[in-house]
Parts: structure tokens; sequence; C-alpha cells
């Protein structure tokens, strides 16, 4: 087998990778949903 | 002044936005550039561009749009206009309309290719070979039907390619024009709400099938994975791996074709730009880091094996797409629905980006020439009709146009988007304008980043590649090549002419 399985450095990087791109999301979404919300109360 | 129209809703905006950045490269050119330049590790110089380069110039591009927005124009022969107060600056600021009208001449034809793959897949009639040692010999039946149906195999200057791919080019192309047709909030937001959602879920059904695969030497996608998150520390020694993640992030989000400013300048006034930015930059990013980085490189890993798909991506991240998935496809149970699904994904990817890019141009003759939207778009279709049949048919012009307009025209145009802004017009009041009524605050240091660093950064990519590429380029004198050439001249004449008719008409604005 010509394998080469992701090893701990490379699960590390995809979870920061994937972990800071997940979180972008839900801080620009969670504060457009805010704003919105706090636009229609006022 | 005509009254200019405007996105129905935010959620509209930032999914049209995304659908611009979200094309062929965040499921194809990524995976290839992560994996050859030292994976995991590439994503350092990725994170760390993306935050001086990338974020910082779409919020330059928004912020132009938005100024344009105030000023009732959407394109920067307008903005440059107003900001440089120079009759020189139109005309510079032309690029932010030639540039994606070029680009849209090739990318409508590239995108009539997935819609031919994902239809004659659901028919069944893309080639089906059972599985060979050789993977060369493999793939040599679906490296075939790329050539057959695009008729590369021609001698001579002409392509010959097949009747079916010009009837998809013309189906593809009508169907462009429609949506323009309809116009911003009928037509392109309208589109976005549909072909997002429906992106993400052929991409996550894909990347589900993909995770399940396994070959019949043991490999799984742990395999996929670990060629192309597995960090190699020494890459980033090298120099040309942080100009290739500059260029990554630079070509994903879009900036530099000025299609972020036309969509910005059909916001109010006085709307967001940061937060609707980074959301639009987010999505994007789920697209590509996760979605694209799961699909065709870690398929091709499973089926291949690591050297076979290094050889493969090292011939382009085209090939990867359209010979290797195909390939995988035919030899997996219901691989016909998944190649559709596959090539679907890519032609709605490939929707949103065209008409994305073919908005600048609509918006240049409405607002500057005073055309209603109906002969805009019908003018904008003869012309990408006829035009396209240069890379259609001329062997050579697609790259020479792609090349010069498509990679060294955007950092060309994002420089000066940068440099007009925060140097000729005034870094004080262009960070004014910038930071103004946004529903999230832009950190101080990113005037910093904006003046100098940005800039800075494109002039090193600029240099890098004028001392790479430009050489050999240059010392191409193919007809083709020169019909491209010509092509590219004779569009920036017919620009600086309906310029001067615009000002001299008083339909656009003068600078005194």
């Amino acid at each position: 087998m010509d394998g080469h399985t992701l090893n701990t450095f490379g699960a590390i990087f995809m979870a920061f990778s994937w972990g800071i791109v997940i979180a972008l999301n839900i801080y620009s979404f969670y504060k457009i949903l805010y704003n919105n919300k706090k636009k229609q109360e006022d | 002044m005509v009254k200019r129209e405007q996105w129905g809703s935010r959620i509209g905006l930032i999914l049209a936005v995304a659908g611009n950045a979200i094309g062929l490269g965040n499921f194809l050119r990524f995976p290839v550039q992560a994996a050859d330049n030292g994976g995991g590790a590439f994503m350092i110089p990725y994170m760390i561009s993306l935050i001086l380069l990338g974020i910082p110039l779409l919020w330059i591009e928004w912020s132009l749009g938005r100024f344009g927005s105030k000023k009732g124009h959407g394109t920067a022969v307008a903005v440059f206009d107003y900001l440089w107060k120079n009759p020189v600056a139109k005309y510079v600021g032309l690029l932010g309309v030639l540039i994606p009208l070029a680009v849209v001449v090739y990318y409508t034809y590239i995108e009539s290719w997935t819609l031919l793959y994902s239809f004659f897949s659901l028919l069944g009639k893309l080639p089906s070979t059972p599985v060979t040692e050789n993977v060369s010999d493999y793939l040599q039946p679906f490296s075939q039907f790329l050539v057959e149906k695009t008729g590369q195999n021609a001698s001579g200057l002409f392509l010959t390619p097949a009747l079916e791919t010009y009837i998809f080019f013309v189906i593809t192309l009508l169907i462009n024009l429609y949506i323009l047709y309809r116009g911003v909030s009928a037509g392109i937001e309208k589109v976005a709400k549909y072909a997002m959602p429906l992106i993400f879920i052929m991409a996550i059904i894909l990347m589900i099938r993909v995770f399940t695969l396994s070959s019949p030497d043991g490999r799984n996608f742990l395999d996929g994975l670990g060629f192309l998150w597995n960090p190699d520390f020494s890459a980033l020694t090298d120099p040309k791996v942080w100009l290739a993640a500059a260029g990554q992030v630079f070509f994903t989000l879009s900036v530099g074709f000025g299609a972020i400013l036309t969509y910005a300048s059909y916001i109010k006034p006085k709307d967001d730009i940061a937060l609707n930015g980074l959301a639009g930059a987010s999505v994007n990013e789920f697209a590509e880091v996760i979605l694209g980085g799961s699909i065709a490189i870690v398929a091709s890993v499973i089926f291949f094996g690591i050297p076979a798909t290094a050889m493969i991506a090292s011939n382009g991240a085209f090939n990867l797409g359209f010979m290797a998935l195909p390939a995988i496809f035919a030899n997996i149970p219901y691989g016909e629905f998944f190649s559709f699904l596959w090539f679907l994904l890519l032609f709605f990817a490939g929707v949103t980006s065209s008409i994305a890019l073919s908005q600048p141009a609509i918006a240049f003759l409405e607002d500057e020439l005073g055309f209603s939207r109906q002969k805009a778009v019908f003018s904008l279709g003869i012309f990408l009709f006829i035009a396209a049949h240069i890379p259609i048919f001329i062997k050579g012009a697609l790259d020479e146009i792609d090349f010069w307009v498509g990679t060294f025209g955007l950092v060309v145009f994002a420089l000066l988007e940068a440099v007009v802004f925060f140097w000729i017009y005034n870094s004080k009041e262009a960070w004014k304008e910038l930071t103004r009524d946004n529903d999230i605050k832009i950190p101080n240091f990113f005037y910093y980043i904006m003046k100098y660093v940005a800039p800075g950064l494109l002039i090193v990519i600029l240099i890098s590649w004028s001392i790479e590429m430009l050489p050999s380029q240059l010392t191409k004198t193919d007809p083709g090549v020169w019909i491209g050439r010509i092509f590219i001249i004779l569009l920036t004449v017919i620009g600086f002419i309906l310029i001067k008719k615009a000002w001299r008409n008083r339909n656009g604005r003068s600078y005194t």
C-alpha cells in the first residue's frame, strides 16, 4: 500500500484550519442576525 | 439621474458575493496548491495572507463600491474619476470593467464544459473503462474525451470542438444573459439564493461519498487527508510557498476583478461593508478549506495513490476535475449520479461567478452610457457571443487572454485600487470612508496593512511573477497567441472610445 495516512500534525493543522473557518462563519452570521434583531427592535 | 437597482436582502447580497468568489478554483486549485506547497504547513502562509492581503483588499473593494453607490456609479471608471481628480483616472479605472469582461469571454466557455459533462454523466455517455494498472493508460479515454469535445486534437491554428460543445456554450451563455436580464435583485440575487445552498448540499453529498470510499489495497480518506494536510515544515522556508499562498488567497476571494466593487455599488450608501465583506469571505473559505479540500484530491489519493495523484495534480488542477474525477466515478456504484452532481456543482459555482464578472460591463453601459438594462444585456450578449469564438476556435488564445487578464491584470488592478484609494485620494479620508456605518469595527491596524503591507505584497507578487513568467510568455509568437493579444488591445481601444463618448455626452461625470 502506498499510503500516507493523516498523522497527528496533519490532524492538528486540519482541525485548526477548519476551526478558524467555522468560527469565522459563526461569528459573522451571528453578528448579522444580532444586528438585524437590534435594528428591528429600534 | 436614473434610479439604480438595489439588493433585496442582506443575505441575498452575501450569497451573491460568496457566489462570485466560489468557483472552480475552490474545488480544484486550492487542494492542488496546498498539496504541492507543504500540505498543512501551507495553511500558515495562507491564513497570514488572508489577514494581510485578502481581507484588506476585499474591504477596499467593498468600500470603493459603497462610495460609488453614494454617487450613483457602479464601476471603477467613475469611482477612480471621483477619487483621483485627473483626466487619466477614468481610463485607468477601465481595468475594472475590461478584466472581468475579458475573463467572462472564456470563463463562460469553460463553464459550459461542466454543463456538458453533467448532462453526459446523467446519460451515461462519459467514458467507462475497467481499471488498469497504469494510471496514464486508465486516464487516456477521459483525456481523449476532453480533447475531442474541445477540438484540441486539430492541427493548425483552428480548434475543432464538437457540435454539442458549441450548443452547450450557447445554452450556458443564454442562461447567463437571462439571469442578467432579470436584474440585480430578481436575477442575480434570486439565483444566488438557490444556487449557493445547492452547491453546499451537493458538495457535502460528494464529501460523504468520498469519505466512504476505499481502495482494494486498503487506502481510505485518511490517506487523502494525510496527503493534503500532513505538514512539511521545510516548505515554510521557501519563498515560492508564501507566494503560492498569497496567490491562492488573492484568486479565491476574487479581488482585483472589479466585480465586488460593482456588487457593493448596489447597497444603500449607508449600509455596512465590513461585516458583509467578512461574511462573504467566510462562506467562500468554508467552500474552499473544508469542502474543496475534501473531495477531488482525497478521492484521487484513495483511487490512484499518492504518486499518481501527484502526477495528475502536476499537470494542472483541471486534469483533476475533468479527467481524474470522472475516471473515479466511472468505477464506483451509482458513479454516473455522483459524476452528474460533481459537474453540476462546478456549473453552479461557475454561473454564480460568470454573472458577477458580467455585471461591471452592464453597470458601465447603464451608469455611464445611459443604456437601459435590456439594451445593456443585449449589447453584452452580442459581444460575448462574437468574442467567445476566439477562445472556442483559436488555438492558444484562451491561455494568452487568461495570462494577461485573469492572472496579471488582477494583481495590477488590485494594486491600483489600493494605491488610488490610500495614496492618491487621501489615506485618512479613505480610512474614514471605509470605517463609517459598519456593523463591526475594523481594527485600526488594518489602516497600516491597507496603506503599506497589502500594496507592498502585491508589488512583490507582481515582480516575482514578472521574473518567473514574463520571459517565456513574451517569447510566444504563435498566431493564436497574437490573436489573443490583439483581442485585449482592441477591447481596450473600444473601452477608451466609449469612455470618451460617455464623458462628452455628460452621461458620465466630469471630474471638474
